[in-house]
């Protein structure tokens, strides 16, 4: 099913670079922005997880240790 | 909504630089073989460049007693120098620059990939000598 993505993008008067995906969950956003890391000239200087990339990740988690939980062999 | 990305930029690229300049108001000179860049009093400064931004120019545009802009291509390094006094970095002339190259950069990118865009600040409100930050909206469907 296709969807709506959008990066929200702020150029700064320095020229930094600061940009934010709305639209996407979890990890997608990092395949999304993909495409800045191979800009010829452009240097990714950090990636931050914000708090919705965690909060997935975090639930992935606790999913993963629930399946591979001994109670679960059983 | 998932990850934030901080970048900067180096400058790369002729033709999106001369866009840059372009979008700034400013005609370069360009030299086939490196020139000395003038000084505020019309001196010649040691360092040299194919790509010169005169003086008149900025003074005309942003500032009142700049010194000349240049941009030299470093093959060791696979980027332009950029060469800017103090008094037009006080002036904040090399990041208007920045600024300008990576819109144009971005923009050529986006577009690349799909995206379409929309901009908070309109190109002739660069001409003016007033800092933005830029905003870019860029949409797709995936």
């Amino acid at each position: 099913m296709s969807k709506e993505i959008e990066l929200k993008i702020t150029i700064g008067t320095d020229g930094k670079v600061f940009v934010e995906p709305k639209g996407t969950k979890g990890e997608e956003c990092l395949e999304i922005m993909k495409f800045l890391d191979k800009i010829e000239g452009f240097e990714v200087l950090e990636t931050t997880p914000n708090k919705d990339m965690k909060k997935i990740n975090y639930i992935s988690n606790e999913w993963e240790s629930y399946l591979s939980s001994d109670y679960n062999k059983d | 909504m998932s990850a934030y990305k901080k970048i900067q930029c180096e400058i790369v690229d002729k033709s999106f630089l001369l866009e840059a300049l372009s979008l700034l108001g400013l005609q370069p000179e360009l030299h086939d073989t490196p020139q000395n860049l003038k000084g505020y009093l019309n001196d010649a400064r040691r360092e040299k460049a194919e790509i010169i931004v005169p003086k008149e120019q900025l003074n005309n545009k942003f500032t009142k007693a700049s010194n000349d802009i240049g941009f030299s291509w470093n093959e060791t390094a696979k980027k332009y120098d950029f060469y800017c006094s103090e008094y037009d970095k006080a002036m904040k002339m090399d990041n208007k620059i920045y600024q300008a190259y990576v819109k144009v950069v971005l923009e050529n990118s986006l577009a690349k990939n799909g995206y379409k865009i929309k901009v908070n600040i309109a190109d002739e409100d660069f001409l003016k000598n007033q800092s933005h930050v830029i905003e870019i909206s860029a949409r797709k469907i995936v």
